[in-house]
Parts: C-alpha cells; sequence; structure tokens
C-alpha cells in the first residue's frame, strides 16, 4: 500500500510533463502561425503581369466550320471558379439549349443571363484574325474585380459543339513572379491551347 | 395595349452565327428578323454569296477568275460584272491616293514571304484598264496584283445586302475577320480592338457604332513577314517599298465595307498631313488611327459617334 502513491506520483509528474509539452508545441505552433501571418501575408498577384490564355479551334479538313461553344475559366486549387474569362454561346432563342453542354460552366453560372434578346450585340473590328485562333487575358482578378494570391490555379477550357463532341482541359498552373509559357494537348474540338504568363505590354 | 414598336421587337429573333476558316478568317454573322427560319435562309444566302464571289476574287485558286484573267496580258478580255467593277475601283482608288493604295504591293510582299529583298517594281503607269459597260478588261503591269484590300469588302457588301433583300429580315450584319458591314434597321454597336491588347475578353481602343455602314481595321499586329529576323507588318507602303510603320491601327467607318476597307489600308502607309487631306474629300468617312506610343487621331465624325477608352 505504501507503494501505491508513488505509481500515482510518477503517473502524474508525467502527465504534467506532458501537458506542458503540449502546451508548450501549442504555443510554438500557434507563434510559427502567427509569426507566418505577420511577415509573410499570401502575396498577392504581381500586378505588372498578366496571363494569357490561347485556343485553337481543330480545322475541319474542307474548310468552313462552325465555331465551337467554348468557356474559358480559372479554378483554384480547390475547385471553386475564380475567374470567367470568355463563354461564347448562341444568342438566340434556341441558345439557352446549347449552355448545359458546357457542363461545369453551366453548374456554377447557371443564375447568369448570358443571352441578351432583340438588338444586334457587340462586334468587333480589328486588324485580320487568324482563322480559329483566339486569346484570352486574365489579369489576376476574379470575378468580383479583387486581386487574386500567388499560388495554383487550375485552367479549364470547356468546348461543345452541336452534333459534336463535349471536350474538357484542365491544367494546373502556378503564378508567381516569373514569367513562364505551357502548351497544352489539344482534343477533337480544341486544336492546341496554352497558357503565357509575362510581364504586361 | 401594346404600342406598335414594341409588339413589332418582342415578335423579331435575334441570331448570332460565328464561323472559322471563312476567306482565310472567321465569319461572324448576326440576324434580327420576323423569324428563326427566315434567318436560317439570310445564313444560307451569306454563304453561297461568299463561296460564289470568292470563286472571283481568290489569290490562292489557280482557277478563280482573277488568276484567270491575270494570265493575260495587253488584250481586252470578257469579266464578270463583279471583277470589272472591283478592277475599277481599285485603280481609280490607286490613282486618287497617288499610288499609296497598290494592288500590285503584292510583288514586294511575296518576295518578303519568302524572306527576300524586294523587287524593284513601277508603280507609276496604270495597273489595267476596265470598261464598265461592256465588262471587258485589259491587264497593263507585268506584275502581279492582289485585290485582297478591297475584294473583302466588297464580298461582305454583297453578302450583307442579298441577305437583307430576303423578306422578313429587319437587320443584318456581317463580319469577315474584323471588317464588317451593317445593312438594315437600327445601329451596330462596333468595340476596336487595341493594338497591344487584342485579346478577346481586353479593353477596347474604343467604342463605336454604324448603321448602314461598312467598318475596317487595319494593322500589323497580327500578322507578318520575318526578313532578316525583323518582324515587319503586312501593310506596305508601295511608295517607299518597305512596311508602313507609323500606325499601329486604322480604323475606318464609310457608306460601305468596300470604301472602308480600301481607305483604312490607305491611311495605314499615309503620312499624318496625306491623311487630313483625303479625309477632307471624304465627308461620309470616320477614321481613328492609333501611332505608335498610342497617340491617337480621331476625325470629327468619329468624334461624335465613339467612346474613347484609351
Amino acid at each position: 500500500m505504501s507503494h501505491s502513491p508513488k505509481p500515482t506520483s510518477l503517473m502524474n509528474s508525467a502527465n504534467l510533463t506532458r501537458r506542458s509539452l503540449l502546451t508548450a508545441f501549442g504555443s510554438l505552433v500557434l507563434a510559427t502561425v502567427g509569426f507566418g501571418m505577420r511577415k509573410r501575408p499570401a502575396a498577392k498577384w504581381d500586378d505588372k503581369f498578366e496571363c494569357i490564355v490561347e485556343v485553337e479551334i481543330a480545322e475541319i479538313p474542307g474548310g468552313r466550320v462552325h465555331r465551337p461553344y467554348v468557356a474559358i475559366w480559372i479554378e483554384d486549387k480547390d475547385g471553386k471558379t475564380v475567374r470567367t474569362l470568355n463563354l461564347w454561346v448562341q444568342t438566340t432563342r434556341r441558345g439557352p439549349r446549347w449552355i448545359p453542354d458546357l457542363r461545369r460552366w453551366y453548374r456554377s453560372e447557371q443564375d447568369r443571363k448570358t443571352a441578351k434578346g432583340g438588338d444586334l450585340v457587340e462586334t468587333v473590328s480589328s486588324a485580320t484574325r487568324q482563322p480559329g485562333k483566339y486569346a484570352m487575358v486574365w489579369n489576376g482578378k476574379d470575378d468580383q474585380g479583387k486581386l487574386v494570391d500567388q499560388g495554383d490555379y487550375v485552367v479549364c477550357i470547356e468546348a461543345a459543339r452541336e452534333h459534336g463532341t463535349y471536350q474538357l482541359i484542365k491544367k494546373s498552373i502556378n503564378v508567381g513572379t516569373k514569367a513562364f509559357k505551357q502548351t497544352f494537348d489539344g482534343n477533337v474540338e480544341i486544336k492546341s491551347a496554352g497558357v503565357e504568363f509575362r510581364k504586361r505590354k | 395595349m401594346r404600342l406598335p414598336f414594341f409588339s413589332k421587337r418582342s415578335k423579331s429573333v435575334h441570331t448570332v452565327r460565328n464561323y472559322e476558316h471563312v476567306l482565310g478568317t472567321s465569319l461572324e454573322l448576326q440576324f434580327v428578323s420576323e423569324t428563326a427560319s427566315s434567318a436560317e435562309r439570310a445564313e444560307q444566302v451569306v454563304l453561297a454569296e461568299i463561296e460564289r464571289l470568292e470563286a472571283i476574287f481568290n489569290r490562292y485558286r489557280p482557277d478563280s477568275e482573277l488568276n484567270r484573267w491575270q494570265a493575260t496580258h495587253l488584250q481586252w478580255v470578257d469579266v464578270s460584272p463583279e471583277l470589272a467593277f472591283v478592277l475599277s475601283t481599285a485603280e481609280a482608288w490607286r490613282q486618287r491616293s497617288s499610288g499609296a493604295f497598290q494592288p500590285t504591293v503584292e510583288a514586294i510582299s511575296e518576295a518578303w514571304r519568302c524572306g527576300e529583298e524586294a523587287p524593284e517594281a513601277d508603280f507609276e503607269t496604270p495597273l489595267w484598264d476596265v470598261n464598265l459597260a461592256t465588262y471587258q478588261a485589259k491587264r497593263i503591269t507585268p506584275h502581279p496584283a492582289s485585290l485582297n484590300a478591297i475584294a473583302k469588302g466588297f464580298i461582305i457588301d454583297q453578302a450583307a445586302e442579298k441577305a437583307a433583300e430576303l423578306d422578313g429580315i429587319l437587320t443584318v450584319l456581317v463580319n469577315i475577320g474584323g471588317d464588317l458591314r451593317h445593312v438594315g434597321e437600327g445601329r451596330a454597336p462596333v468595340a476596336i480592338t487595341h493594338p497591344h491588347h487584342d485579346s478577346e475578353n481586353s479593353e477596347a481602343a474604343s467604342k463605336i457604332w454604324i448603321s448602314n455602314e461598312g467598318l475596317a481595321t487595319s494593322g500589323g499586329y497580327r500578322r507578318g513577314y520575318q526578313v532578316g529576323g525583323q518582324r515587319r507588318s503586312h501593310l506596305i507602303d508601295p511608295t517607299r517599298q518597305e512596311a508602313a510603320n507609323g500606325s499601329l491601327s486604322v480604323s475606318v467607318f464609310a457608306p460601305s465595307a468596300m470604301l472602308a476597307d480600301v481607305i483604312s489600308t490607305t491611311v495605314s502607309v499615309l503620312s499624318k498631313l496625306d491623311t487630313v487631306s483625303l479625309m477632307n474629300e471624304s465627308p461620309e468617312v470616320g477614321l481613328s488611327v492609333i501611332y505608335e506610343g498610342l497617340d491617337s487621331f480621331q476625325n470629327s465624325l468619329w468624334q461624335n459617334r465613339s467612346k474613347p477608352q484609351i
């Protein structure tokens, strides 16, 4: 019986030690996190840079071809849409029928209205364009106009064609402060695609 | 009770169609029509008209009427009314612009494409003689000529006008690779691409509207040739036989797409002074030029319609 307090006291001292260790470790972790948060906030997109997403529509032998419906957007690494860069859908009354073909876009943007009935929509005059080649710029802002953090993002290029196929390209990019170029493999609808992260002109 | 305007509007259908690989570029069509089926008919008419006229003017098709005519020299030859009209307009503008508009510039252009120095060319004598009463043309120049800088506008006009004649069509917009024509009711809103920021979703250099007019933009920022490692504009100053580097982008609206096409190409190689005098002679023409360093010039007709963005 006289032994009984010993193990208890040993136990207590062990418990105390463990607790104090945990506490010490905990405060160390907090200190580190706190230090990190104070000293190294996630760096914002460097405003001197821009990201160009290039897409070339697949050519079909025999010349003239309908442009497929294409959506291009940026997701963060958790799959949340950060910025929609481009969306080509029909703007006729028949249009909305085709939006569901762009499956991923439709899921996250169902509420957005795209079709303006009635009058002509804005058209573009430019130096003669190369057939099928389109470039979209991402200036580092999200759909709310706020500059995003540097880090990992996913470029998504979705294409669907009436009586054709549905294709989706998803490629990760890492946005920092260094220019880079990346080429993506194409598919039946998109001949080639790629991104160029570069200093703004 | 509805006002007549609204009841008419509520019945109209707006259609947009986009194609790639039409005349070596892209095609956008817009129609406002009474029914969806009239827009479908109009689309077919536009596509058929482009194909028909391409068979006349295409420089890359050996069997095009233009190329068959170019195989002749110093003899009167029967040609189609379309070829006669475009040849005659091209020569008139060559004279009016003192050679700044120059269909035989392709002799230089082809040498550049092969990466060679340009041949000496005689730009003084008339290129050809055209009889518009008998639809005959006599080729005088020994140099190959391209009508690209005028024929595209002509094709756009013809296609848009034919579609607009159809029953049930209220408005037609034909845009081929950045040159366009509006025929019918209302206005067409147009964004002019910024020569330094030409992505689809970039801010426009300026915004403007046209109504029953054509609009064309010339600029070297999307095409060019490499000669000795130096990129050159595809727009060439024929009087100096070198690339026109003063302007980055020239946009013109005019009563037709053909005129807009010719004038934008011409202004791309003209000095500012010559540009001003050309514009003074062209009261129905709106002009916007963006020069290197992003200085810009807009005549008053353009200013009255536009919202500049830069």
